[in-house]
């Protein structure tokens, strides 16, 4: 329960309940059963989207190409059910194989190569979006399976079936970095490279493993993501990026890698499903909607900032000193040099 | 290979472990069981610098070896050489009277040898007792089992006597504990050979207590320990037989330490050669205060430290690693928060924000001990490294930088300096060590700072490097600098200094007028820092 009341997306959450409820009175729209609906389904996609990023930024890296193995998933899938008349659960399971080995290729390249995995996947990402508008000259597979349709767009009443997907994920990710040995694996190497190597543990598999969920996961998102649009097009993931950032930070999931919350991420995903559409029923610009996403996140990392700060300074002298004095370390050459300091 | 059977090894008979020290009496010559882990002959250098020439370290079951010599004598080499970190370049490691190479520390730990570094390695977001197993949590169905993990956890901690949660988070410890916590790491890995690399500095007088308590247990059990300290008090008072390095070569070997007295340790350490170049010219007239320190503290933990710096002089800052130095010369500059206490430059109480207000205000400049991370930009060439403090007096009117007009300025001091190089467009990176020390000198030259702090001036150069080095510190002062110089070479702070400040445990322990006189000095400081656990500092 303390758990719970010191988690940082809790205010958040209060937040948006709150403002939920003046505007489901206020407004006859915001409350209506199809708008919750429609939240909670924006709000299903993206917390898997997020839990894409969130699996790789646990290891202390980061994915550029969550979005782009996805656009290759939904153009896989569309060409085997559309073009090679595949039945459409071994299409679907052959998409998220290819989702997962697109990862697994990142995770081996960014081992072997020690690059960081901000290059590779930029690099990857790119590659995978080229090859999806490649194989469909740009043209989206208009006819989406109906079994994927009616379980994207499914409801009973407010409640959308794909929001039982995101559960499922949530809660796969949750037990896997908590009881699995590969997932502790993972937050180890995330947590202290050093002392996880020093204790025998392999940087290379918590990087496969953590860069093949991701593509995994990526996958699942685009299956879900097609059922919405009701298309398969090579256009599918472009922008995902920023959300499947703003997820796992907003959900208190640390850049530096080590922590991950996945039900963090989960109400993360539903607080920006519920403002965006707010925003959009109050008639404010999009472009603001846009705007308000930004700050939040910006709010978010500054809150993590500062309780890490105040947690170390709680700790004790001897621990506090040799961390500070690592990270003041990493400090430029520039800035000892005398050069101004500019904003960081 | 557990590490509660190493008694069943060949101890000769009748020798109980009553035979142990108890107390100040010398130890009986004892027949000690063959050695556990030998280091025979190891040598090993870094960019043509020996850390290590021909040294052995015998340890043997059920003994606390201490292993002391001051700062570069190369134990850290050692124990990093026998913990498989790195091979060495020639000698032979043996475990149990085989040779083995040991290639990882993986490698080490299932020969049995575990090592406790200075930095601590634990997960913090992860429980006490799921650091204790990193990489081996038991499992159950191929789940981690938290309830495993607490339970299998509980025994090694309370050997340790961490009474703890074993369930809380790692990071909540206090350095002590956090270094029980790797001891018992060490232990669950059932080591027969337990190498400590400065186990005490950063933890308390009591914690330390314990920790012997803990460990003089692991002896009797038969464990075979390495104990690296500075503190010769804990030596004395836990150690059975000492090692004593000096320049990477063993000055005293394997000697129980009741046969070798607290001088004899000293001078081993320091050696008794007399520096032949040690005359400074200590009449050189001392001008106003530059820079002051006033029971001064800071966000690291100095506590009231108060130091002057005047004009023409050269102010050596001597300690021990960790002993906080490199960290107060970050407060002075800006990289790091004084707390309490003022700092002043010519007099008045001023308030540094950031390296920029240090140079462009106070004409205050730091040269980094870590030259490759902090003191240089490698990629870049040598005008641009040294121009990067004079932007702004080289611009031209309309703001743009051209070679044209940094290059007179750089070039004097590049001269001045003797840079070997190519030409001052030769990326720094292609430089030697030495070289690259009087680039980054320079800047500071070039931007015409007054007050300086030259933060370990010549580690890891060449002794034709380190001499021009000591000369342009000496021009310096005699051209009306003052140097605050951060030294963890006593000879070159014998060799250089006005005064000599001893610094420990983020306190200043004690000042002393530079005499030139090495053996005077050295033991004079030596006996201030490892005293330092009983002192209460200055005033």
């Amino acid at each position: 329960m303390s758990q719970v009341l010191r988690a940082k997306w809790l205010p958040l959450l209060v937040a948006t309940v709150v403002a939920g409820i003046v505007l489901g009175i206020e407004t006859k729209s915001f409350g209506a059963s199809f708008n919750v609906y429609v939240i909670l389904q924006t709000a299903a996609f993206d917390a898997v989207v997020g839990l894409a990023q969130m699996v790789v930024l646990a290891v202390g890296d980061m994915s550029l190409a969550v979005g782009g193995i996805g656009g290759l998933v939904t153009i896989a899938i569309g060409n085997a059910v559309d073009v090679h008349h595949w039945p459409v659960a071994a299409a679907v399971v052959a998409g998220l194989v290819l989702g997962t080995l697109c990862g697994v290729v990142n995770g081996v390249i960014i081992a072997r190569t020690q690059l960081s995995g901000f290059i590779v996947t930029l690099a990857t990402g790119s590659a995978f979006t080229g090859i999806a508008y490649g194989v469909t000259s740009a043209i989206p597979y208009s006819s989406v399976p109906s079994s994927i349709v009616s379980l994207s767009q499914g409801r009973a009443s407010f409640f959308p079936y794909l929001l039982l997907v995101a559960f499922g994920a949530t809660a796969l990710v949750g037990a896997a970095l908590r009881w699995l040995p590969d997932g502790r694996t993972v937050l180890a190497v995330g947590g202290n490279r050093d002392a996880a190597t020093l204790s025998g543990l392999s940087r290379t598999r918590a990087l496969v493993v953590a860069h093949g969920s991701s593509g995994l996961l990526a996958g699942v998102a685009a299956v879900m993501y097609m059922g919405v649009l009701q298309s398969a097009t090579p256009a599918t993931g472009t922008d995902w990026l920023i959300i499947s950032f703003a997820v796992p930070i907003i959900g208190g999931t640390a850049l530096t890698g080590g922590e991950a919350s996945s039900v963090g991420g989960l109400i993360a995903a539903v607080v920006l499903a519920t403002i965006n559409d707010a925003l959009i029923v109050l008639n404010v610009n999009t472009n603001a909607v846009e705007m308000a996403e930004g700050l939040l996140i910006l709010a978010a990392v500054l809150a993590g900032q500062v309780g890490r700060l105040a947690s170390l300074q709680g700790r004790g002298r001897g621990a506090g000193r040799s961390r500070q004095g690592r990270r003041s370390a990493s400090d430029t050459a520039a800035r000892g040099s005398g050069l101004e300091p500019v904003a960081q | 290979m557990s590490a509660r059977e190493p008694l069943g090894m060949p101890v000769t008979p009748g020798e109980p472990p009553a035979r142990r020290r108890s107390g100040g009496g010398p130890v009986p010559p004892a027949v000690l069981p063959p050695p556990v882990l030998e280091l025979r002959d190891v040598s090993k250098s870094f960019g043509g610098v020996a850390a290590l020439d021909g040294a052995d370290l015998v340890l043997a079951a059920g003994e606390i070896h201490a292993l002391i010599g001051e700062n570069g004598a190369g134990k850290s080499t050692l124990i990093n050489v026998a913990t498989g970190v790195f091979p060495p370049d020639a000698g032979a490691v043996l475990v149990d009277g085989e040779p083995v190479e040991l290639t990882s520390p993986r490698f080490a730990a299932e020969h049995g040898v575990a090592v406790v570094h200075q930095e601590r390695n634990l997960v913090g977001a992860f429980s006490v007792a799921e650091n204790l197993f990193l990489g081996r949590a038991p499992t159950r169905h191929g789940l981690v089992s938290y309830r495993r993990v607490a339970d299998e956890a509980r025994p090694w901690l309370e050997q340790v006597g961490l009474g703890l949660d074993p369930l809380a988070d790692a990071r909540r410890l206090s350095p002590g504990q956090a270094q029980l916590l790797e001891i018992a790491k060490a232990l669950a890995q059932r080591c027969k050979v337990l190498l400590l690399d400065e186990p005490t500095s950063s933890i308390t007088e009591g914690e330390s207590e314990h920790l012997f308590a803990i460990l003089r247990d692991l002896r009797d059990q038969g464990t075979a320990i390495l104990f690296v300290s500075h503190k010769l008090e804990e030596i004395y008072a836990l150690c059975d037989r000492v090692t004593v390095l000096r320049d990477g070569r063993n000055v005293v070997t394997a000697r129980p330490l009741g046969e070798v007295t607290r001088d004899e340790v000293v001078h081993a350490m320091v050696g008794r050669t007399v520096d032949a170049a040690a005359a400074h010219d200590h009449a050189a007239p001392v001008g106003a205060t530059r820079l002051e320190l006033d029971s001064v503290s800071t966000e690291y933990g100095h506590h009231g430290v108060s130091l002057a710096v005047h004009a023409g002089e050269i102010v050596a800052l001597y300690g021990l690693v960790g002993a906080g130095r490199t960290e107060l010369a970050r407060c002075v500059v800006g990289l790091a928060k004084i707390t309490a206490g003022r700092l002043l430059v010519d007099g008045e109480p001023v308030r540094i924000r950031n390296p920029y207000d240090a140079l462009h205000r106070h004409g205050l400049g730091y040269v980094s001990e870590d030259r490759k991370a902090e003191g240089l930009i490698l990629q870049h060439s040598i005008s641009r490294n040294v121009g990067i403090t004079i932007w702004d007096k080289v611009r031209h009117r309309l703001g743009w930088l051209s070679e044209s007009r940094t290059r007179p300025a750089v070039e004097s001091h590049v001269d001045r300096l003797r840079v070997k190089m190519q030409g001052i467009a030769q990326p720094v990176s292609g430089l030697s060590g030495g070289n690259q020390q009087k680039v980054s000198a320079a800047k500071w030259l070039a931007a015409e700072a007054e007050i300086l702090v030259f933060d370990e001036p010549t580690v890891g150069i060449d002794v034709a490097a380190k001499e021009e080095m000591h000369q342009l510190l000496r021009e310096l002062a005699h051209g009306g600098a003052a140097i605050l110089l951060i030294s963890s070479d006593l000879r070159e702070v014998v060799r250089l200094a006005d005064r000599i400040l001893v610094m420990g445990d983020f306190r200043l322990l004690g000042e002393l007028a530079n005499t030139g006189d090495y053996p005077t000095v050295s033991r004079v400081v030596m006996e201030q820092i490892t005293s330092s656990v009983h002192n209460v500092g200055p005033a």
